[in-house]
């Protein structure tokens, strides 16, 4: 009696997990005066392996938003940005990574960059946890970013990011062409002193719920809804944005094969 | 000018050392192929080739892993034209020549239309299921689909390439 009693009120693994990203959703305080964005990303991930344990992706992305004055979604193109990775993978369970990238920052309200650049280094560790049914990511990054700043000079940073990914297909064990996927993730970020950045420890959360389609065994495109709370003493602000992902895997090799093997 | 030269040298060198590479990779029997996954991992799989031992060659299979799990993928060439996927009935039936039987469960099934029709069965390989198949030789596979009405497909087996193709995958780790 007494352990049914007990199993009734424990927590489960997976119900955990929804505790863990409820704290990230709910936990923006609305204490401080807050400005809020409305956002549109977008980017583009091609991928390709390049021998047993090594594969590359290049990013290319574009980031919307709105304005103080505008709260239009794409009132002001915010960014755009480049990024080119090396991933290895040493077991079956971990993958790492370099990345290095270039933004254009157009108009981003938190660093408060009006058409400066960006340089970007990325090191990065991933573990997968793979279930017949989802997997799920842990994800550790490092940035190393130089961020243009109001001095003219390239401001050195480093940003900390944790991320946990999970991702289930719906009508399928595993996505391939014509599967529904559910793709959701909670991140925190922590970040150094900076001009441009500010002088708080804890950057941001970010938290995205989204589902996906994949239009063959290489194209997938998923569309999310992203929130993202970035405290500051200055005022707190929070970013609701529409997140599009578009994944080719061996473009280049399709684009052959559709040209010259087929005919 | 002289520079110019060398690059060329050079160029025409590294093309003829590629396509000496290339052509190994594809005359390589063990040869295997990976491909990045949705989720960012990288999986790794045989080429397909026929398994059935008949004259016929009915049946082409590949193994497939992302080094923690194993799978048996069949592409049966049936002459039965399914419009929608079919659904498969059972698990796969292996026969081996001890005469004892397991069954493989049945993890996807993918019908391609273009550009020619292909159904891929895909079936999990458990630990002891592999064991099994690199110590015993495989007689016969059979399989059940349905769509509409009931199929029921029987394949002899070269059980000696499917045991060759196992060990180049588990050669990987």
């Amino acid at each position: 009696m007494l352990k049914q009693r007990k199993r009734r009120f424990a927590v489960t693994r997976k119900e955990q997990w929804f505790l863990l990203v409820g704290f990230f959703f709910f936990c923006q305080p609305a204490f401080t005066q807050t400005t809020n964005y409305g956002q549109f990303w977008n980017e583009f991930e091609f991928t390709r392996t390049l021998s047993k344990n090594w594969s590359m992706q290049v990013d290319l992305g574009q980031r919307y938003t709105s304005t103080p004055e505008d709260h239009r979604l794409a009132s002001r193109n915010a960014q755009l940005y480049g990024r080119i990775w090396a991933h290895y993978f040493p077991s079956p369970k971990w993958k790492l990574s370099a990345a290095y990238s270039y933004h254009f920052n157009r108009y981003v309200p938190e660093i408060n960059q009006r058409e400066s650049p960006e340089l970007r280094l990325t090191i990065q560790a991933t573990y997968y946890i793979r279930r017949v049914f989802y997997t799920l990511n842990l994800r550790m990054r490092i940035e190393d970013r130089h961020v243009y700043n109001t001095d003219s000079v390239y401001e050195a940073y480093y940003r900390f990011r944790g991320q946990l990914r999970y991702l289930q297909p719906l009508n399928a064990k595993r996505v391939r062409k014509g599967v529904v996927y559910s793709t959701n993730s909670a991140e925190f970020m922590l970040k150094t002193k900076s001009k441009v950045g500010g002088s708080e420890l804890f950057d941001r959360t970010r938290v995205t719920l989204g589902v996906g389609y994949a239009f063959t065994d290489d194209v997938q495109a998923d569309l999310s809804y992203l929130n993202e709370w970035i405290p500051r003493k200055s005022g707190d602000k929070i970013t609701n944005a529409l997140q599009l992902n578009i994944a080719v895997n061996n473009f280049l090799r399709n684009i052959h094969n559709k040209l010259f093997k087929h005919k | 000018m002289r520079l110019q030269i060398k690059f060329f040298y050079i160029f025409q060198l590294s093309l003829l050392l590629s396509a000496c590479v290339r052509a190994q990779k594809t005359m390589d029997s063990c040869a295997i192929l990976n491909r990045v996954s949705p989720d960012g991992a990288l999986f790794y799989f045989t080429r397909p080739e026929f398994i059935d031992s008949s004259s016929e060659k009915q049946l082409r299979f590949m193994i497939l892993t992302d080094r923690l799990s194993y799978y048996l993928a069949l592409m049966p060439r049936t002459g039965d034209l399914f419009e929608k996927t079919p659904k498969l009935k059972e698990q796969l039936r292996v026969e081996f020549d001890d005469k004892t039987i397991d069954s493989l469960e049945a993890y996807d099934l993918q019908l391609h239309h273009q550009p020619e029709e292909i159904l891929i069965i895909f079936f999990r390989i458990n630990n002891d299921q592999l064991r099994k198949l690199l110590s015993k030789s495989v007689q016969k596979l059979h399989f059940k689909l349905t769509s509409g009405m009931a199929y029921l497909y029987q394949f002899d087996i070269d059980s000696d390439l499917l045991r060759e193709k196992l060990n180049c995958i588990l050669n990987l780790k």
